[in-house]
């Protein structure tokens, strides 16, 4: 599976553990935790949603109520262990890159 | 309000840009988290918004197009799971009877299209196995006017040779010797007299010595000769002291200089070459003998560069010898075409149109074993049903049947190519009896890796056939309305449809149609033998007798000569034979009895037919009779026992000697039957006034009028198949008159094959340059024809049997379908206490009245066939072949509705009713 496509680390990371969301709501915490600066796009979502499921890196479900937030009714994901264990290993990967970079002095001093 | 609107609809119509698949699960909610994101950023200004929309939509047609492209991989992937190859063998155990049908068919129909294949791949497109063979060419003389090729090259060669585009252009004919060797009969054997630069045209060094060089050609040089492996290994035990060996070839000997590479048979398929010793210069322009020309293409000139500067050439030839080359067109061709004649795009074509009609042949009988899938569709419904209520999509459910089909074209192909090899050595070994040598050594007929990638892609056709068009037609309604079939428990399911019960009957009248014809030749090819040919077959030895040509020029002088000396040895080994106590008779003729060679008779005062002969005729006119001659010895049927019924036998005034006769001729009862309605024909005088391509030039004397003297029966007798009477003419020869001569000698032993080493002795002795070719009894050379026929017939046979049992594959097809369409109906009747064959007349009432239709019609079709064809198909014997025919249809339509009827009489009563 590794290297990851962006579309999914990046939904792989918005879904905390534990937490089921819908499509929406993934969109706007892959904006959030990236403080806007990146953002994924309802086609790529879903594709990558769709595959994902596939993949076994997350699980789908339909909510047992009514969508508090109205509107039709929707899928909701939540990140399976293996999705986490993936996460991790696609993060190991580039911290390693990360590494090299820091070495090179390329990524400066956090604010 | 408008404007997302507006931007909305503009995203749902980027977002079909995904699969239906995905469309479906998760469209609303992309649409449904595109409306709130457009919804937020609507508060952040027009230009933010105009962004998004136009990103989200271009992400949404990339995305989708790469989706839809990651799913028909991902279906061209899962479209061959594991699962389909299991269920696909379980299906083939299952219906053993559709198995075994399907396999046969298809197979026969592979193995006759790969045989085929093989056969015209060998013709059309030749390769010739030497180094960079496609540069290797042939140059020829073709005479524009009747397309035919002069073989009489040789002072063109000595033109030719100037040539810049094609290097070491050398020549070659092919010679037999008579070879002698100390302690072992003599034997004859295929020589080529070839230039040296044939060797080095052919790029291939000897095995042992040298090849031929310049200097052997020179007159006065040491007599040289290069062998080929084959026989060094078989006539000398490969010594390998073999150079310097000498070998004796008719009055000449040679010595040993080389051994050729195993394979190497340039340029046809010899293993002896001599140098090349002829002055092509002391021949005028288009005679001579008859020789091939050759050479290799220059580097870096292509064979349309040689083609220019030979037509250049010719046309220089042309304008010096206008009488001999005005029509002559030479050419450069590849090596290989100018044995082949393929370098007319029409053989080629036709040879194409013969594959063709093969591989339709092909397509008939996969429709057949289609019918017979579709009838068995027709009992899974149920099961095809619940898979497409389970999810599984039509395409899966075609994927799953040809799958299925795939796996039984794949037993059938794997039969057929076993079958074709078989076939093919048969050909290959049966060509070289035809041939009475073997084949060029570029033509191997062997299934070449081209054969099986074609036979692979029958395989696929067949499969496609045979699977994916039953499974469409089955799958054409969707899930719903099968379910519902399912839950109503049959009634109106599937539909043998009108096209299918056509196609059936259709097939049926064909097979009646072609079935008696077919069925005749094949009968008559597995009989054929001259029952009783009129005589002693094995007692009579024949054999050519020739002699060898090499130490005569070829001029008007050098033929008389030679024929003299012909004349000569052929007295003194007719004196010489006599000494010998076995044998008895001894005569000779033109040609062997029933080889004679066809002409156009004209009667004097008698009325030209008004149709030409339908025959190969090449000089003269077509108007006439089309009868056979031959030129006997005046004691050629007295040798034989054969009477002379009416008249008088030969004299030896009947030899042709000068104009101021009219020789007599005899005639057989044939001919008196078909040319003089059985009324008296002696007195009569008939003249020839055509020639066909098969009697040579020298062979008849067109205009000339003969007399007929007498009357004799037909020999040799024809076969009991043999309903065609052929009228033949003979005219008395003497010593000389004819050409190589075909001798025939009573050899009174047990064994008159044993006297063939005895008869070679005799001849060498009389003259070493004495050639006897196929020195054999009467009865070998019938056997080996019949052999062949035997071939042909099981050929033919073989291909009845496929269409039989596919008609009767069809006709089950049918009943079998009438039964458990109707199963409802045969519980109620049988309820009703209706008796057995009562039902049974009701179930196949309609089936059989439709298969009596189609028998019926192919029936009219046999007899006007018969008589379009003035009763050649079947040769007057329809009296015969048609009603066994129809017997055998019906009977294979009894049996393939015995099963279904048994089935329909299983049928329970309660069960039957409790589907409604």
């Amino acid at each position: 599976l590794l290297p990851l496509k962006h579309a999914t680390y990046q939904v792989l990371l918005a879904l905390d553990d534990g937490e089921r969301m819908h499509g929406y709501a993934i969109m706007q915490a892959v904006t959030d935790m990236t403080g806007g600066r990146e953002s994924i796009l309802p086609g790529t979502l879903y594709a990558a949603l769709a595959r994902m499921v596939d993949e076994g890196l997350v699980e789908e479900s339909w909510p047992r109520g009514d969508d508090p937030s109205g509107g039709p009714p929707r899928r909701y994901y939540r990140r399976t262990a293996f999705g986490r264990a993936v996460a991790r290993a696609e993060s190991e990967r580039l911290r390693a890159l990360l590494d090299v970079a820091r070495a090179q002095n390329m990524l400066g001093h956090r604010k | 309000m408008m404007g997302r609107r507006l931007a909305v609809s503009a995203y749902r119509m980027a977002a079909r840009a995904f699969p239906g698949r995905h469309r479906h699960q998760y469209q609303h909610e992309m649409i449904d988290a595109f409306e709130r994101e457009l919804r937020s950023l609507m508060a952040r200004g027009a230009l933010a918004t105009f962004a998004f929309v136009a990103a989200a939509c271009f992400d949404a047609i990339v995305t989708g197009v790469r989706e839809r492209r990651r799913d028909r991989r991902w279906r061209l992937g899962a479209a061959w799971s594991a699962v389909d190859v299991v269920l696909a063998w379980r299906m083939l155990l299952r219906y053993p009877g559709l198995t075994v049908v399907g396999v046969c068919g298809i197979s026969v129909g592979i193995a006759i299209a790969a045989t085929a294949f093989t056969i015209v791949a060998a013709l059309t497109n030749p390769r010739l196995p030497l180094p960079a063979g496609e540069r290797v060419v042939s140059l020829l003389n073709r005479d524009a006017s009747t397309g035919n090729r002069e073989l009489r090259v040789l002072r063109d060669y000595t033109w030719w040779r100037a040539m810049k585009t094609v290097d070491d252009i050398g020549v070659t004919r092919t010679v037999q010797r008579n070879l002698i060797t100390d302690g072992r009969p003599h034997e004859l054997v295929t020589v080529a007299e070839i230039s040296a630069s044939a060797f080095r045209v052919a790029r291939v060094a000897p095995l042992r010595g040298r090849v031929l060089i310049p200097a052997d050609q020179q007159p006065g040089a040491p007599e040289a000769i290069v062998i080929g492996y084959g026989e060094w290994v078989r006539r000398f035990g490969s010594d390998p002291n073999i150079i310097g060996r000498s070998i004796q070839l008719g009055s000449t000997t040679y010595a040993i200089v080389g051994v050729m590479p195993d394979g190497f048979a340039f340029p046809l398929y010899h293993s002896y070459w001599i140098p090349w010793r002829i002055e092509a210069s002391a021949y005028g322009p288009r005679s001579g003998p008859s020789v091939s020309v050759f050479g290799r293409l220059a580097s870096g000139t292509t064979i349309e560069d040689a083609q220019a500067e030979l037509t250049a050439i010719g046309q220089r030839i042309a304008a010096d010898s206008p009488d001999t080359h005005e029509r002559l067109r030479p050419q450069v061709v590849p090596y290989t075409y100018a044995f082949s004649d393929m370098d007319d795009p029409q053989n080629a074509l036709a040879l194409y149109a013969i594959e063709l009609a093969i591989v339709l042949l092909l397509v008939i009988v996969c429709v057949n074993v289609a019918v017979l899938v579709y009838a068995r569709i027709a009992r899974r419904q149920d099961e095809i049903a619940v898979r497409g209520a389970l999810g599984a999509s039509r395409r899966r459910i075609v994927v799953q049947l040809f799958v299925e089909a795939l796996m039984l074209a794949g037993i059938a192909a794997a039969t057929g190519v076993g079958l074709a090899s078989v076939a093919l050595q048969q050909l290959d070994g049966s060509m070289l009896i035809v041939a009475g040598r073997v084949l060029p050594f570029w033509i191997t007929l062997r299934l070449s890796p081209t054969g099986v990638l074609y036979v692979v892609a029958l395989t696929l056709v067949a499969a496609g056939i045979v699977g994916v068009i039953p499974a469409l037609a089955a799958t054409r309604r969707d899930v719903y309305t099968r379910l519902k079939t399912l839950s109503s428990g049959g009634g109106a399911r599937m539909q043998m449809g009108r096209v299918w019960t056509t196609l059936i009957v259709a097939q049926v009248a064909l097979t009646v149609a072609l079935l008696p014809t077919s069925m005749f030749h094949a009968w008559a090819a597995l009989r054929f033998q001259i029952g009783d040919p009129g005589f002693a077959s094995d007692e009579m030895l024949t054999a050519q007798l020739a002699l060898d040509r090499t130490t005569v020029a070829a001029t008007a002088e050098g033929e008389r000569e030679f024929a003299t000396q012909f004349a000569a040895a052929h007295r003194e080994l007719e004196r010489r034979l006599h000494e010998e106590s076995t044998v008895g008779e001894i005569t000779f003729s033109m040609v062997g009895p029933g080889e004679e060679r066809a002409v156009v008779l004209e009667i004097e005062g008698r009325a030209v037919p008004f149709d030409g002969v339908r025959y190969n005729i090449v000089e003269g006119s077509p108007r006439g009779h089309l009868v056979r001659f031959n030129r006997v010895a005046i004691d050629f049927f007295d040798a034989f026992e054969v009477p002379v019924l009416m008249g008088r036998g030969f004299r030896t005034s009947d030899v042709e000697i000068g104009d101021a006769i009219t020789p007599g001729v005899l005639v057989n009862r044939a001919a008196v039957e078909t040319l003089f309605a059985g009324t008296n024909p002696l007195g009569a005088r008939v003249r020839y006034v055509g020639r066909s391509r098969e009697t040579g030039e020298r062979d008849v004397v067109l205009q000339r009028w003969y007399e007929i003297v007498g009357v004799v029966p037909d020999f040799p007798a024809p076969g009991p198949m043999e309903a065609e009477r052929v009228s033949r003419v003979y005219h008395a020869a003497t010593f000389g008159d004819v050409y190589p001569a075909e001798m025939a000698l009573r050899v009174r032993s047990r064994d008159p094959v044993a006297f063939a080493d005895r008869f070679r002795a005799i001849s060498a002795a009389v003259d070493p340059n004495l050639q006897l070719r196929s020195v054999e009894t009467v009865e070998m050379t019938l056997k080996r024809e019949q052999g062949l026929m035997r071939l042909v017939g099981v050929t033919v046979g073989l291909v009845i049997l496929s269409v039989v049992v596919l008609s009767a594959a069809g006709m089950y097809a049918l009943m079998s379908f009438t039964v458990s369409q109707r199963r409802r109906e045969i519980g109620i009747r049988a309820a009703l206490g209706a008796e057995r064959h009562r039902i049974l007349t009701g179930i196949f009432a309609r089936a059989i009245t439709q298969l009596a239709i189609g028998a019926g019609v192919g029936l009219l079709g046999a007899l006007v066939l018969e008589q379009v064809l003035e009763g050649e198909m079947m040769q007057g014997q329809d009296a015969l072949f048609l009603p066994l025919v129809i017997l055998m249809i019906a009977g294979v339509g009894l049996l393939a509705a015995v099963g279904p009827a048994r089935r329909g009489l299983r049928v329970e009563p309660t069960e039957a009713l409790r589907e409604q």
